[in-house]
């Protein structure tokens, strides 16, 4: 007896058998592609606007537009890194809406400006921290657990003040933050600039940002490589709800006020950036330099709208569409690319 | 093997584990000396993987105790295990299909200083252990982009950079041509040689005679035996395995004439520049072997009979034209396929046994109370094939290997075909398994379907095929009768094309 004959056992061996490539695996090559992609997409777009209108490319829209990406920019940022894990965070509109909230209270009673901030932050951390840790020791899915969280801190942001707006005299140095400038620069957007790139070197260059593909790309095969793989989850939306934190306080110097019903669908808002940024919902494929172009594409677009004067009404269906055309582009270049480095 | 005195670098004593429902192991006990290559062997099922994922820290077992390098352990959690220096390649390789090779090889182990990677020492370090399992490929590669053999090595050269004591190798070879098995070898050699232990697991009893010092073989959950590789041979190995039940696949076969109407006359099968098939009649009660290299088309004709893959399709299916626009059409038409990677093409492995088995068949009218209807309908048929199981409503994921398979064939039994298409059928499972897997496909041909068949594994369509036909470079260039032919004459068809 033997199990085969040689010859056959050649023949079984010899030969690689056609393995399709596991789920969920692109290449890296077709994601710098997708990158790029975007990329041409967003100067395009960027061309269309400065010719169309001639007050686009003033010094002052430019500005602006960097404004207005910071905040859903911010916020994005903090997404990505929950996504790249295969996460998903539902709660950070919520939580910057609290923590803008705790960082006005905290300032109308005269605490030091630091201390508030510092305050603010701390409460957007802790959120996130309690959300991930439950969703990761217990198993839940973070989908319905910072559902949840979207609501209820959404609740707490409102039993603060018992609805009402907080804040009626925010220090100058307080308002310099979100509304002040450095040149033309505006400090908000430069915060935005900043964290983005921080981020960026933490995935790329740390430990702990190979972690996070890693447990996004196969979370069984982390656990047996023995990476704590439910810190790692913990500790992304810890980052996601500081950041969140972030885009709370700065609304709230820039508006010299702060509301319970700020950042309402914001994290739908961030979600859309990852994705159209070529982070894959499945996890482990991605960055945050997509987010980035994306997050300025959608602002670009908005802009565009505007000095077009399309009525607001028509923005949200035309935004959405604009998404998913996006989207079916991405799959066309990613499906082609993969046919040519596959054949 | 130089004869140093030989001292256990491992040893696992009465070790016992239950998942509900199930003894997967009940008082094993594994010894594995310093400097040696020790082969477990044991059927799908009988533990073996169990017992690693024990040794990888991934289980806790019930009771037991681990001793390693002469202190007794607890490995609670795969990092753990890693610290003592125990490293496990699994056999589904767990790998970072997003992440490039240097990062896969030193994933937890990176060389970083306050968790700051040092990537320019990371690929030179990792472009060394690629050396050292002979692979050819770029560090930067993105694994999961690779072909499977190349994850495979990159599998082995991750293990390698742990610089484990103990090295466990789950079917490392399972997916490899000849000349990778060679670099594995040499790989094992060198650890054994630099005094580090390996256990190596494989159904490939050759591979065991060629590498392998010892053996201890598992049998449904238990110690069946013990001894040296020098001293026995291949056939006890067998029988250890798989205790009193008969092997068939080894005695020969007993198929003889089957007289019964053609079902399926495929005169011509054609894609420009993958097949150009013609002229294959598949009677009732016939079981036709389909033989050939891996790319001679013999999946992509299975794929094109089940109209999963468009072709210039000329054939009668029961007097019928058959040109499946899908494969909705070609299963209403009576086809069924057992495909080549039945975890992730034939089973939907977290849900239950009596669902997948249903699968198929719940879905046609009346549409009332289609799970009550689908135990009705799987129950015989799962009895019948002689699954394995504590609950019908377990996770069909939760089998083993050869159940899981008999699951997809229930799908279809319980559906009722004229056409059972196998594709590689036998993969990965163990020769018990294998033989009870031919026993249920004879069966099914028995009772009227015609089977068709596409194996690497020449031996099991001799023992178990009517007929065989080759195909070579898309083309069918001859069929043999494996009563009259021999398995040699065969095997240089299926190599050369030509008949001899």
């Amino acid at each position: 007896m033997t199990n085969q004959s040689p010859v056959a056992s050649q023949e079984s061996e010899s030969t690689k058998p056609p393995r399709p490539a596991r789920p969920g695996s692109k290449g890296r090559g077709s994601s710098w592609l997708l990158k790029s992609n975007l990329l041409i997409v967003f100067v395009a777009l960027f061309a269309t606007a400065a010719v169309l209108s001639p007050d686009f490319l003033s010094a002052r829209n430019l500005s602006n537009l960097l404004q207005q990406s910071a905040l859903t920019g911010i916020i994005a940022i903090g997404m990505t890194l929950v996504i790249l894990t295969a996460g998903i965070d539902l709660s950070v509109g919520s939580t910057a809406a609290l923590s803008g909230m705790v960082v006005a209270i905290l300032l109308d009673g005269q605490v030091p400006i630091p201390f508030a901030i510092l305050g603010a932050l701390l409460v957007g951390l802790l959120v996130g921290l309690a959300m991930g840790a439950l969703s990761a020791q217990l198993r839940l899915p973070a989908f319905i657990v910072t559902l949840a969280g979207l609501v209820s801190i959404r609740g707490a942001a409102y039993i603060t003040t018992d609805g009402k707006p907080v804040g009626q005299n925010f220090p100058a140095d307080f308002i310099f933050i979100g509304g002040g400038y450095v040149g033309f620069f505006p400090v908000s957007g430069l915060i935005f600039i900043a964290i983005t790139l921080l981020v960026g070197a933490v995935l790329r260059f740390t430990t702990f940002g190979e972690y996070i593909y890693a447990v996004g790309s196969n979370e069984e095969a982390a656990r047996l490589s023995g990476i704590p793989v439910k810190a790692v989850q913990a500790t992304v939306f810890g980052f996601s709800g500081l950041l969140a934190a972030i885009a709370g306080i700065l609304l709230a110097s820039r508006l010299t006020i702060a509301q319970p019903t700020a950042f309402q669908g914001a994290e739908l808002d961030a979600i859309a950036a990852v994705v159209l940024g070529g982070t894959s919902l499945f996890g482990g494929r991605g960055g945050v330099s997509g987010t980035f172009i994306a997050v300025l594409l959608l602002t670009v677009l908005r802009n565009l709208f505007n000095l077009l004067g399309i009525g607001s009404f028509y923005q949200m269906v035309a935004t959405g569409l604009i998404l998913v055309l996006a989207l079916i582009l991405n799959k066309v270049i990613d499906s082609r690319a993969r046919a040519l480095s596959g054949l | 093997m130089p004869d140093s005195p030989r001292t256990p670098l491992l040893s696992m004593a009465n070790i016992s584990k239950s998942f509900p429902g199930t003894k997967a192991l009940q008082s094993v006990s594994l010894e594995v000396m310093a400097g040696e290559v020790h082969c477990l062997l044991g059927e799908n099922g009988a533990g073996k993987s169990t017992l690693m994922k024990i040794l990888a820290g991934s289980y806790t077992p019930d009771s037991g105790e681990i001793y390693f390098d002469g202190s007794q352990i607890t490995l609670n959690h795969p990092s753990a295990s890693l610290a003592v220096g125990i490293a496990v390649i699994y056999q589904e390789l767990d790998l970072f299909p997003d992440l490039t090779v240097a990062q896969n090889i030193f994933l937890g182990h990176a060389h970083a200083r306050f968790g700051l990677l040092k990537r320019g020492e990371r690929r030179r370090d990792a472009k060394a252990y690629l050396d050292r399992v002979g692979a050819r490929f770029s560090v930067d590669a993105v694994v999961g982009e690779l072909p499977i053999a190349d994850q495979q090595l990159t599998a082995i050269a991750r293990a390698l950079s742990m610089e484990a004591k103990l090295i466990v190798m789950d079917e490392p070879t399972a997916t490899l041509g000849e000349e990778d098995v060679e670099k594995v070898f040499s790989v094992v050699r060198s650890l054994i040689s630099e005094g580090r232990s390996v256990v190596y697991i494989s159904h490939r009893l050759g591979e065991v005679q060629e590498i392998g010092d010892s053996i201890t073989v598992l049998r449904d959950g238990i110690n069946a035996a013990e001894y040296p590789v020098s001293t026995t041979s291949p056939d006890r190995w067998i029988r250890d395995m798989i205790g009193d039940k008969q092997h068939e696949l080894t005695s020969p076969g007993d198929q003889g004439e089957v007289d019964g109407e053609i079902i399926l006359d495929l005169k011509r099968a054609h894609i420009p520049g993958l097949i150009d098939v013609s002229d294959i009649q598949l009677r009732r009660g016939e079981i036709v072997g389909l033989a050939g290299l891996g790319g001679a088309g013999r999946t992509t004709l299975l794929a094109a009979l089940y109209g999963s893959r468009r072709a210039e399709l000329d054939a009668t299916l029961a007097g019928r034209p058959h040109r499946p626009r899908n494969v909705k059409a070609a299963v209403k038409a009576g086809i069924g396929l057992v495909p080549e990677s039945r975890k992730t093409e034939g089973l939907f492995l977290g849900l239950s046994i009596f669902r997948n088995a249903g699968i198929s068949s719940i879905f046609r009218a009346p549409w009332l109370a289609p799970r009550a209807r689908g135990r009705r309908l799987v129950e015989p048929v799962l009895d019948t094939l002689g699954v394995k199981f504590s609950s019908g409503n377990q996770p069909v994921g939760e089998l083993s290997g050869g159940n899981q398979q008999k699951v997809v064939l229930a799908k279809w039994l319980a559906r009722g075909i004229t056409v059972l298409l196998l594709d590689e059928p036998t993969r990965g499972l163990d020769i018990g398994a294998k033989a009870d897997l031919y026993r249920q496909v004879r069966h099914v041909a028995s009772q009227g379907s015609a089977v068709l068949v596409a194996s690497s594994e020449l031996t099991e369509l001799m023992a178990n095929a009517h007929r065989v036909v080759v195909l070579h470079e898309g083309k069918n260039v001859a069929e043999f009768n494996p009563l009259i032919d021999s398995e040699k004459t065969i095997s240089h068809t299926i190599i050369s094309g030509r008949v001899q």
